[in-house]
């Protein structure tokens, strides 16, 4: 897997941070770091399948009702079969590459509350595979996801999304189901 | 208070955006050329050369789908390339705009531009077209023609043609096709 991160990447990854910087704390920060994967399922595309899909977070619950965390999340789409002239051929998936954050509407496994939790997210998607001209473009997330506390600061998390990465008049589209596990640090003062 | 309205404002406008684009899809588009094209040469020049007529408005995703055509995001050429002569062969694809037809080489190299390859083949030996490698060995200038035309008319014209790597050439192109990846907006 290849990728490479460029100007563009540079600004957009500075508007994630801003935004991170509105919710800068009012109380205590509790942080958590989460890895997750699962499956990601290409919508409306005949030349991609489903494939797998694996990232790391960093959730930090800052506000009231409001969750950010950043991710980086990797997916490999499948190699979709078609067959011309009476012969089989494939062709690869879509490796996807996206970094960004999601604000969620709840605590996300930190501390008690209601385990369900509504979010949207913002990101830098890198689109690319053999034969196709990579290309980075802004894409937008929502999704519900679930909590599962444990003890001693983990957490279950169950997360069903739909992405939506505009390229150009169109766009590619992904609905991304996973499970992870999260551990809370001690919350900063 | 105001901040978390801040964010979930930002996220939400975000979303609304990208909102435009929900209804596209990607579809396949596969135009049948020839069953065989013989590809001769030597080094005064060709004597045969392969010529594929390409019509899209023959293929039914293509017609169902021109409408609301945004964008040809991959093109491809497969089947396979026999090599029958006693010489590496260098099998390479031109592109002319519209219905041409050209009878040698020459005449396609000065108006066509260069479309896919080439590639080596060895004496004797058969390469099957992979899909991921032949999208990648369909070159700029002919990408370009495949994607203007596509939105326009839907007709141009692809040629088999060889390089000389020795004394004489002597392929055969069987099953091509051309297969399109289209983005569309109903």
């Amino acid at each position: 897997m290849r990728f490479t991160i460029g100007k563009r990447d540079h600004a957009r990854a500075l508007v994630v941070l801003a935004l991170l910087a509105f919710a800068a704390p009012v109380h205590a920060v509790t942080v958590g770091l989460g890895v997750f994967g699962g499956e990601s399922l290409p919508l409306a595309q005949a030349d991609n399948d489903p494939g797998p899909q694996w990232g790391v977070r960093v959730p930090v619950h800052a506000l009231a009702n409001v969750s950010i965390e950043p991710f980086f999340a990797v997916a490999d789409g499948g190699r979709h079969e078609e067959t011309f002239g009476g012969r089989t051929y494939d062709r690869i998936g879509f490796n996807v590459v996206s970094y960004g954050a999601i604000a969620a509407w709840g605590r996300m496994g930190f501390g008690a509350g209601f385990p369900l939790y509504p979010y949207v997210g913002l990101g830098s998607y890198r689109l690319a595979r053999e034969g196709t001209a990579p290309r980075t473009e802004w894409g937008y997330s929502a999704g519900v996801g679930y909590a599962y506390g444990l003890p001693v600061g983990f957490a279950l998390q169950a997360r069903s999304e739909v992405v939506v990465v505009p390229t150009g008049e169109t766009s590619r589209r992904f609905v991304n189901l996973n499970l992870g596990v999260q551990f809370r640090f001690h919350p900063v003062p | 208070m105001r901040r978390a309205h801040l964010v979930w404002s930002s996220m939400t406008l975000a979303l609304l955006a990208g909102g435009c684009n929900l209804s596209s899809r990607t579809v396949i588009a596969e135009f049948a050329g020839p069953a065989v094209m013989d590809v001769t040469g030597t080094l005064a020049g060709s004597t045969a050369i392969g010529r594929a007529e390409v019509d899209l408005n023959q293929v039914a995703v293509y017609r169902n789908t021109k409408s609301g055509l945004q964008a040809v995001s991959d093109f491809a050429l497969l089947g396979s390339i026999k090599n029958n002569g006693l010489t590496i062969v260098r099998p390479e694809f031109y592109v002319t705009a519209d219905s041409t037809a050209f009878t040698n080489a020459a005449f396609v190299r000065a108006n066509g531009v260069p479309l896919w390859g080439p590639i080596d083949i060895v004496p004797g030996g058969s390469v099957a077209l992979d899909w991921n490698k032949s999208a990648a060995l369909v070159g700029p200038r002919g990408r370009e023609v495949i994607a203007r035309e596509t939105a326009g008319d839907g007709r141009f014209t692809i040629y088999a043609l060889g390089v000389v790597t020795g004394t004489s050439y002597n392929f055969t192109v069987q099953d091509f096709r051309a297969v399109l990846i289209l983005e569309t907006d109903p």
